[in-house]
């Protein structure tokens, strides 16, 4: 009976702590949710000097000594763009050297129009929690869904997801 | 008589006077930088990301870089001079896929492992391919253990853990030597126990081999160093202090945590990069992980530290911060990188050299 109550005990413990470590993953998820077009474009603008419309738009950020599984996943999208003109998509890449970007974008083939930032702001403003992410601002402004690029991710099943708000 | 005694004891205490200024006059070892030479890349092969270690020839008169953006091998003269990109992108007998070590043979030939494909692949330096070889066919025995890559005396010399071992590493051999025809023909030399106590899941070993023919090895989260004999592969000792910036994690770091975390946990430990033997100084190189590291994967963001013993009693000696990275070792020369900016690459040379404090 005493060790039911000591095990019972650990159960307790342990969902509160899994239940405590899912509501702060959302909550720190939900503070990358709430930023907007508007918010990213004056980023955008600081490291780039331009003013892109950032509506209906999927960002992917990224490091350009990301690992092989975020080239992968930029392929999809590389090749989307070809096929599809329903979405903006766009590369931000931390990178310190100009040259080291282009070289970059070249050798991968990649057609994205892409920014540099040279000094990592999007982490300082804290625009995403890390990298490489890809995330989708909506048609009106809202950044609706932030996912990482890592070995898991599936671009198919994120776009499918912006697809259904879409319309 | 009186005044004979004072005279006396007056020389006394100058003599003493004297030699207590010869104690505080010690040595110390100073970095002196003695030449520096800037790559110039063709415009045709520009590269993105130099790996921060890289190679210098039997010779001393060709640099070769890994470099992480095109997976391919750059090499240069010793004047900064382009000779060649070596390994197209693609797969098959004459493409690499991936670059996991690296070296000149004696005879200026370039062999490249590529692990994804399981190839081992000899170029000439235009870049053509001589010899393609099939490498860990049989995963059931060895896996690579890190990303070290030696040629000594015509032989390959790479980390490896034995796959009985690989849930109990510090039973599993730690060194491969390999023949040109990618066929482990020998192992030697076992992990340091110190694996079981450490607090980072990663197992990688780094070591060199002396021209005398004693292999040095760290585990890349320890200060200690291991010796192992070449010739018969026997165990010869270890030597190493906690020099003063050692620092491990303070959690332990487990893989199957998420990158961010492992990241926080890594600021502010202490790993080495790479050891080298010298006429004089045994060299550890060692790097201070930190934030802004981690943050933007800038290799200036790493702080730099060599921690360096005496060659001939390997005591310590002292170690010494540094703002450049150690690239390598050739000689007695050292060569650090003190620009990483592919339009501006710039390694200066530098020697370890023992002055009146």
């Amino acid at each position: 009976m005493n060790w039911l109550k000591k095990s019972d005990k650990h159960v307790l413990i342990l969902v509160t702590a899994v239940a405590f470590g899912i509501s702060s993953c959302s909550e720190g998820n939900k503070k990358y949710l709430k930023r907007t077009a508007s918010n990213w474009q004056k980023y955008v603008n600081e490291i780039s000097g331009k003013q892109p419309k950032l509506t209906n738009t999927v960002l992917l950020v990224l490091k350009s000594k990301e690992c092989e599984p975020c080239i992968e996943e930029i392929d999809w999208w590389n090749n989307f763009i070809t096929e599809s003109s329903t979405l903006n998509v766009y590369m931000i890449i931390i990178e310190k050297y100009e040259t080291t970007f282009t070289t970059f974008l070249d050798h991968n083939e990649f057609e994205i129009n892409a920014f540099r930032d040279e000094t990592g702001l999007v982490l300082e403003q804290q625009l995403v929690p890390k990298t490489p992410v890809k995330l989708y601002i909506d048609k009106k402004g809202d950044v609706r869904f932030l996912e990482s690029i890592n070995i898991n991710s599936n671009p198919e099943n994120f776009y499918n997801k912006i697809s259904q708000i879409i319309d | 008589m009186k005044y004979a005694t004072w005279i006396l004891l007056i020389l006394l205490i100058f003599s003493l006077a004297c030699s207590s200024d010869k104690m505080e006059t010690r040595s110390t070892i100073e970095l002196v930088k003695v030449d520096s030479l800037t790559l110039k890349p063709d415009s045709l092969n520009l590269f993105g990301t130099f790996y921060e270690n890289f190679k210098i020839n039997r010779t001393g008169d060709k640099l070769a870089f890994y470099d992480r953006v095109k997976d391919k091998v750059f090499v240069f003269d010793e004047e900064g001079d382009f000779i060649q990109a070596i390994g197209e992108y693609h797969k098959g007998p004459k493409g690499i896929i991936s670059v996991n070590g690296y070296d000149f043979t004696s005879d200026d030939k370039m062999v490249i492992m590529d692990l994804r494909q399981r190839l081992l692949k000899i170029f000439d330096l235009n870049g053509e391919v001589i010899k393609s070889s099939a490498v860990f066919e049989s995963d059931k025995v060895f896996v690579p253990g890190g990303r070290v890559f030696y040629i000594h005396d015509d032989a390959i010399y790479l980390p490896i853990i034995q796959m009985k071992f690989v849930n109990d590493p510090d039973s599993s051999d730690l060194i491969g030597k390999m023949n040109y025809d990618g066929s482990i023909i020998k192992t030697f030399g076992k992990y340091d126990p110190f694996v079981n106590e450490d607090l980072q899941y990663s197992m990688n070993n780094k070591f060199s081999i002396s021209e005398d023919g004693i292999v040095y090895t760290i585990l890349r989260s320890s200060y200690k160093i291991r010796l192992f004999d070449l010739q018969g592969q026997n165990y010869l000792g270890s030597f190493g202090i906690e020099f003063p910036s050692f620092s491990l994690p303070q959690k332990e770091i487990l893989g199957q945590l998420s990158i961010p975390e492992i990241n926080k946990r890594s600021i502010g430990t202490t790993t080495t990069n790479s050891i080298h033997s010298t006429e004089n100084y045994f060299i550890q190189h060692v790097q201070v992980l930190t934030k802004e590291w981690f943050e933007n994967v800038n290799y200036e963001d790493k702080d730099n530290l060599l921690v360096l013993y005496d060659m001939e009693t390997k005591e310590f000696m002292r170690e010494i911060h540094t703002p450049h990275t150690l690239g390598a070792v050739y000689e007695n020369q050292l060569y650090m990188i003190e620009d990483f900016n592919p339009d501006n690459y710039t390694i200066g040379i530098y020697e370890l050299v023992e002055k009146e404090r």
